[in-house]
């Protein structure tokens, strides 16, 4: 248990017309920490991340982040409360322009009321003041500074990789969750990939990644869960998992150092 | 330079009238109406991201509210038009509930069954609408400060102030947090949910914002016709109005209005088809589609732009030599 837990998964349970995808997992990730989640195919992780992330409810069981229950919340408000997510692939608006993309998270967030809204007592594309200082400052982080006038979508695929991790991190959230970051990459853009998250975590977010890469997860991770069959099998540091009977078992057939 | 075309374009709008008949006088009062119409589905289609076939209800409603509200309680258009946009803005929000949360071709079906539910009480709900025959000799606006609506040019200026007005407030919502909010769904709305965006909420704000324009095209509709029925605002109507964003481009402000100029005149023109009509515009949207995407707007775009990339590439030629 850690010393200071930022986000707790207590008893989570999805089922989905008779298959249990997700049963009973529990598990708390320390502020500060990156969590792995990893198992194999159909084990469950992408559920629980899909659960934990707001996209749909759980059928049993309690999400809290601090003192927020996170459960029946729509996403907007778990996004407003400091839990953030990427998207596998990667999703942009490929429409806009990279710091355009950057804005929408920010916009987002200024409520300046219905009314304000609606007759634009904001102007939009050119943000002013702490917005436009956090745009430059996260487009300074992720490397995309050169980029910033640049269409989304006509981005190298690495580029629009980064600008998805971009959209989660503008809004300065408490935590970010991966979902499969380092999934079609070659062997150096996981590394530099994971340096990322590092930096990430390092600037004061906490990190909960789910990933098929094991390799990767036990080079980036302090602490992993390993799902199987929509349980929780295992639990620790990556020597410990490397160690573990079940999570060998469970890998059993397919292979482990992969 | 499009700043300096628009000004000359509403320039004329304003001086040429005069020198007209009262026949195309009439005809430009009936294209702002449509670019009214054209307006509220292209703010739907290109901003909200949602295809509307129930759009012509919306300015039933108006058209007929405000008409009954005059005929039968003797209320003033002025007081009349207002009460009839806040019926339309109510009902679609209340629309908006229902069916936002619908996807793709299910929340289509359920705005097509919403536009015939609407046509189908009018025509059916006798003691109120008068049926199928609809309502006759609705009267021009009261007129004030001395200008008298009877007057088909002075009735002209006021669809044209409406209209002008529309379109600059719209041109700010676009740009707007509202707009670039509605532009980020319309993108991806899983990911514009998941970096904070109230789907729902903005989806709705659009939605009654296009509802509110398609009910200033609806309280004008009355006076200018004179008569309105059931039968003006079938499918065919909310049809009309996609095919004139869709000819004129999704995305724009510009594009509706073009296409509602493109369409209220051309099957002027050619009248005596006057029965093709629907096929003509099925035609001109496969065309349009199929070698136009972007409508006029995208085609006017590629033009001035080829233009200047001519003129650069002249200009480093000349360099160059």
């Amino acid at each position: 248990m850690p010393a200071d837990p930022l986000l707790v998964v207590e008893m989570l349970t999805k089922r989905f017309d008779g298959l249990t995808a997700v049963d009973d997992v529990s598990f708390v990730v320390g502020r500060g920490d990156i969590l792995g989640l990893i198992g194999p195919n159909g084990a469950g992780k992408t559920t629980t991340f899909n659960l934990v992330s707001g996209r749909f409810p759980p059928s049993a069981g309690r999400i809290r982040l601090a003192s927020h229950d996170l459960v029946g919340l729509r996403p907007d408000r778990i996004v407003a409360l400091g839990l953030a997510r990427t998207f596998q692939g990667t999703r942009i608006f490929p429409g806009l322009s990279v710091e355009e993309n950057l804005c929408i998270p920010l916009l987002a967030r200024d409520r300046s009321g219905f009314l304000g809204g609606i007759l634009g007592l904001q102007r939009a594309r050119h943000m002013k003041g702490e917005a436009a200082r956090r745009v430059a400052e996260v487009l300074e982080f992720i490397g995309l500074s050169a980029l910033r006038e640049s269409i989304a979508g006509t981005l190298a695929y690495a580029h629009q990789s980064l600008l998805g991790i971009g959209l989660a991190l503008v809004r300065s959230p408490q935590m970010l969750l991966f979902d499969e970051p380092f999934a079609g990459m070659n062997p150096a853009e996981t590394r530099a990939a994971a340096v990322l998250v590092r930096r990430i975590r390092d600037t004061g977010v906490t990190v909960l990644l789910v990933e098929h890469d094991v390799a990767a997860v036990m080079e980036t991770c302090d602490r992993i869960v390993v799902l199987d069959h929509g349980r929780k099998i295992a639990e620790g540091t990556p020597a410990e998992i490397r160690r573990d009977p079940a999570v060998i078992e469970a890998y059993l057939g397919t292979d482990v150092d992969a | 330079m499009s700043r300096i075309a628009a000004a000359l374009f509403v320039t004329g709008l304003i001086v040429v009238p005069p020198a007209l008949g009262s026949y195309q006088v009439y005809l430009l009062s009936l294209t702002l109406v449509w670019s009214l119409l054209a307006l509220s589905m292209g703010l739907l289609l290109g901003y909200v991201g949602q295809l509307n076939f129930g759009q012509a209800a919306f300015v039933a409603i108006a058209a007929y509210v405000s008409s009954l509200l005059r005929i039968d309680l003797g209320l003033s258009f002025w007081l009349a038009a207002p009460v009839a946009l806040v019926v339309v803005m109510v009902v679609a929000a209340f629309i908006g509930v229902i069916t936002l949360r619908l996807r793709g071709p299910f929340f289509v079906l359920v705005t097509l069954a919403f536009g015939e539910i609407v046509r189908i009480v009018i025509s059916n709900w006798q003691d109120v609408t008068r049926g199928p025959i609809g309502l006759r000799g609705i009267a021009p606006p009261e007129g004030f400060l001395g200008i008298d609506f009877g007057n088909k040019l002075a009735f002209y200026y006021l669809a044209l102030a409406v209209t002008l007005v529309c379109t600059l407030a719209l041109a700010r919502v676009v740009r707007s947090r509202t707009g670039r909010l509605l532009v980020a769904l319309r993108e991806d709305e899983l990911l514009a949910a998941f970096v904070g965006i109230g789907v729902m909420r903005q989806k709705m704000v659009g939605l009654c914002i296009s509802a509110l324009v398609a009910g200033l095209g609806g309280v004008l509709i009355g006076p200018l016709l004179t008569v309105i029925s059931p039968g003006q605002f079938s499918i065919f109507t909310s049809v009309d109005m996609v095919v004139m964003v869709i000819v004129g481009g999704v995305g724009t402000l510009a594009g509706p209005l073009i296409g509602a100029v493109f369409l209220t005149y051309v099957p002027e023109v050619v009248r005596f088809a006057n029965e093709y009509r629907p096929v003509m515009m099925g035609f001109l949207l496969i065309m349009v589609t199929m070698f136009l995407p972007g409508g006029l707007m995208g085609l006017m775009r590629r033009l001035t732009h080829a233009g200047s990339g001519a003129a650069l590439a002249r200009k480093a030629a000349a360099r160059a030599g």
